[in-house]
């Protein structure tokens, strides 16, 4: 190489650039292949929540959904007849606030004699 | 909500022959080049999601990986460089095949500072700012120094040796970039 003119300096710069070591094509494209897996890697990841985020919804709405589940929960469409609890099954019927539920022994009227 | 963060290896062809380009001229082409430039991209698969666009370009950020890289397998196992190995290009040597095995023989005359200025600006193709911000230097002192490591390159090319002024290690520019 000649570099002996007055803008010598610029034609190193331009050889330094122009002849810059290069990377083999294979070894670019190993390279280049394992980025581009890593970022495929993460859109499968992305991919497989997407897709088990819809079958999960899909398998909800076969069922009715979370909103029937609830009012199915709260409003029975088909009551029992034969409602059975453990405090009817002890006291009868009425429940706490029953009128004739006496806890004081004396028939009728209050602790204090009143009717 | 921010914007999101650009992908640093969106266009891996480019950016693989700027550092390897970096790599070569720090440390010659060939192998070990080779396994620098896998290494540098390993690393920056790994710590993709730690890029910020604001900061500097990918092709900044992974050439400060490659000074990292460089700097650690320097103190492991590489040889002071200064004797190129003689890398044949495939197949019969052509014109432009000896001028680049010329050229990069001359690189890897100058001293280690020289050489990290020419692989940064003509390997890696960075600005003399982005030098600059590597290096912790101002842009005009950048230029100043390109300019002098041109000169003893050319003195190298013309078969002239001159001797770069000797740098302590302590002074040269720190490779840490945190990556």
């Amino acid at each position: 190489m000649d570099f002996s003119n007055h803008d010598e300096l610029g034609q190193i710069e331009a050889a330094l650039r122009s002849e810059r070591p290069r990377l083999g094509g294979d070894v670019e494209s190993a390279i280049c292949g394992r980025v581009g897996g890593g970022r495929s890697g993460g859109r499968r990841r992305a991919s497989m929540a997407v897709v088990l985020s819809v079958g999960t919804l899909v398998a909800m709405s076969a069922f009715g959904g979370v909103g029937y589940a609830n009012f199915g929960f709260q409003f029975n469409p088909f009551p029992s007849h034969s409602s059975h609890s453990p405090f009817k099954d002890q006291y009868g019927k009425g429940g706490k606030g029953h009128k004739k539920h006496n806890n004081h022994g004396n028939k009728g009227g209050n602790r204090y004699g009143n009717r | 909500m921010g914007r999101p963060t650009p992908d640093p290896l969106a266009h891996p062809e480019r950016l693989t022959q700027s550092v390897y380009a970096y790599v070569a001229y720090r440390i010659g082409a060939g192998p070990d080049a080779e396994d620098a430039t896998s290494e540098v991209f390993a690393r920056a698969l790994r710590y993709r999601s730690t890029f910020d666009a604001a900061k500097g370009t990918p092709a900044a950020w992974l050439t400060g990986i490659a000074r990292r890289v460089l700097a650690e397998r320097a103190t492991e196992k590489f040889a002071p460089v200064g004797e190129m190995p003689d890398t044949a290009a495939p197949g019969e040597l052509e014109h432009d095949s000896v001028n680049r095995v010329t050229m990069q023989s001359a690189v890897a005359t100058l001293g280690e500072r020289d050489r990290e200025l020419v692989a940064l600006r003509y390997g890696a193709d960075l600005t003399a700012a982005q030098i600059g911000d590597l290096l912790d230097l101002s842009p005009n002192a950048v230029e100043v120094a390109l300019h002098r490591a041109l000169r003893r390159l050319r003195a190298a090319l013309e078969g002239d040796v001159v001797p770069e002024p000797r740098v302590q290690r302590s002074a040269m520019p720190s490779t840490a970039d945190g990556v």
